[in-house]
């Protein structure tokens, strides 16, 4: 900090940063200044890593569910069903499924912050649910509710009616 | 037969490349929080350099207004032996009240205690380039009231009255660093001499050498520390903000309250905090605890849910594959061979996950994005995911390779 001449101060002792800038400091150690940033990118960057992680797993599940019901697909596709109309359906199946997840998640989140607040891991800390944080997760839910829909709907929209039928999946 | 198994994972590249990707993440994440763990547990076995035990942290808080010279008069500073400021004079009979106490062993004042979140950095610029130094102020008796072990020369005492310098005891490893195997003792910290007020400062020199002191704590990394001496005695100086004091065995809260109102009756127009040291660290511990234990927990989570994920793909392959072990077994394949099969598949896409992880992590040490964890902690960490996630992904396999065994020639040749 610097102080102008005519302060009365020319010493600080004390906490000049922020909680965070505090924290930041704990993960960049051995260096003169802290940095926020760079603890906000790393933070950043752990969420995506962590959110992937789950997308990935639930496009490998929704594949093998696609081979389960591969008769359906052949039934509708026989009809004179569209691939788009097949992609429409299950991305929006998937997105459905991911709501629902999201919704549990929701009321389960509740639980673990209000567990978190009583236990003190984190002094003084108290943890709300809010709207923004509601949005954010609804948005997050959808988001990855498409893109783990998408790859598998595509695959299956490809699958030929005749092998369909037949129940095997090359 | 390795061969073999290579091209039996590459015919179906399309369905392992997703299991790959996600073995890769898979190990990205556990990488990123067994890294934390393993430093933080590392850390947590060195030495701490000094004994929370039975010290009390008392804070100050006082109006700093009372040693403003009136306005109009020469600054202080700048004409010849001062008096001592009107708050150095209550610390000095504050500290001579300490001593009418039976419970307390030693005491000692110093401007940043242990466990405090107050951090004092200063950047100099020596001949091995520029060091980073966490810096203190303490008194004297500092070194026996928290224990400190001096391991080269002494710490600060009366011989220091009155010499040119400014005496300094640092820690080994800024010793380490900036002497190298030299004995540091008698010499300079030599600082750019950049003139303040008109007058050059006092060089610093070292007069001693304490074990590695680590003010943040258990979890916290080892730095270059260094203390300077704070001298009551001298009137420039400034009262020290915290004194810490070690009580005997077994004194009650009760002291405490008696501590206080002496040290009230001395210092009318100051507040003071009296917390035992050990509860400060609680309090510290828990806050480097917290990201590590929700990053933990997250991971353990998403390590179950990829289980999980993975058995059901697993069991599907198995399932769509039937013919084709139905066919082995007719032509004379044991049970034993069919299991080697299916979980010799899964290493080999396991290891295409990791072998891309691995090359992803390595990028951490040579980009130097995590400068101040060591190789050895680096090392174990790396090893340590790849045992858990070799052991997570042959895990998921036991179920569907043992369902494989199963399968019986007659039945999946007639498979339609």
């Amino acid at each position: 900090m610097e102080f102008p001449d005519t302060s009365p101060v020319n010493k600080a002792i004390g906490d000049t940063e922020t909680q965070f800038e505090f924290a930041s400091r704990q993960f960049s150690p051995g260096q003169a200044d802290n940095h926020p940033k760079s603890l906000l990118a790393g933070i950043a960057m752990l969420m995506v890593l962590f959110m992937l992680l789950p997308a990935v797993n639930l496009i490998n599940i929704n594949i093998s569910r696609i081979m389960e019901r591969a008769g359906e697909i052949g039934v509708r596709k026989a009809f004179g069903a569209s691939s788009w109309t097949l992609v429409g359906q299950f991305v929006v199946e998937n997105v459905l499924l991911t709501l629902i997840g999201g919704a549990i998640a929701l009321a389960g989140s509740y639980l673990v912050l209000q567990a978190l607040t009583e236990s003190g891991l984190i002094p003084y800390a108290q943890f709300h649910l809010n709207y923004r944080i509601f949005l954010y997760g609804l948005s997050l839910a959808v988001f990855f509710g498409l893109f783990s829909g998408v790859y598998p709907a595509w695959k299956m929209s490809r699958l030929h009616p005749v092998q369909a039928l037949k129940g095997g999946v090359r | 037969m390795i061969k073999h198994l290579f091209k039996m994972v590459w015919n179906r590249k399309r369905t392992n490349f997703l299991i790959t990707v996600e073995i890769f993440f898979s190990f990205l994440v556990l990488f990123t929080v067994i890294l934390f763990g393993v430093y933080y547990t590392d850390n947590y076995r060195q030495p701490l350099g000094f004994s929370y035990q039975n010290v009390l942290n008392i804070s100050i808080t006082r109006d700093r207004r009372i040693d403003r010279s009136p306005p109009g008069e020469p600054n202080q500073a700048t004409t010849g032996p001062k008096e001592p400021s009107p708050s150095l004079v209550i610390a000095r009979q504050l500290f001579l009240t300490f001593r009418d106490f039976n419970e307390i062993e030693s005491f000692a004042g110093a401007n940043i205690p242990p466990y405090s979140t107050s951090t004092s950095i200063t950047s100099y610029d020596l001949a091995v380039g520029t060091v980073v130094i966490y810096t203190n102020d303490a008194t004297d008796s500092f070194a026996d009231t928290m224990g400190l072990n001096v391991t080269r020369g002494r710490w600060f005492s009366k011989e220091d009255d009155g010499v040119g310098y400014l005496p300094v005891v640092i820690n080994e490893r800024l010793s380490r660093n900036v002497f190298g195997n030299e004995d540091p003792i008698g010499k300079n910290l030599v600082r750019d001499a950049r003139p303040r007020d008109g007058a050059v400062e006092p060089e610093q020199r070292v007069v001693g050498v304490i074990t590695d002191y680590r003010k943040d704590g258990e979890f916290a990394g080892l730095e270059n520390y260094m203390f300077q001496r704070q001298n009551l005695n001298d009137s420039g100086s400034e009262p020290p903000e915290h004194i810490l004091v070690r009580v005997r065995k077994g004194t009650t809260a009760e002291f405490e309250a008696r501590l206080m109102s002496r040290m009230q009756a001395v210092a009318k127009d100051w507040s003071f905090q009296i917390e035992p040291l050990a509860d400060a660290r609680e309090v510290r511990l828990k806050l480097n605890l917290a990201p590590i234990i929700a990053a933990g927990l997250v991971a353990v989570f998403l390590m179950i849910m990829v289980a999980l994920g993975l058995t059901g793909v697993l069991w599907q392959n198995v399932t769509q594959r039937t013919k084709e072990i139905g066919l082995r077994r007719a032509k004379g394949a044991t049970a034993g061979n069919i299991y080697t099969q299916i979980l010799g598949e899964l290493l080999v896409i396991t290891s295409f996950g990791l072998v891309i992880g691995i090359a992803v992590v390595v990028q951490f040490p040579l980009l130097d994005l995590i400068g101040f964890i060591n190789d050895k902690v680096y090392i174990w960490s790396v090893l340590l995911s790849l045992f858990l996630i070799y052991g997570l992904t042959l895990l998921c396999g036991l179920y569907p390779s043992r369902l494989a065994t199963r399968v019986q020639p007659a039945e999946a040749l007639h498979y339609e």
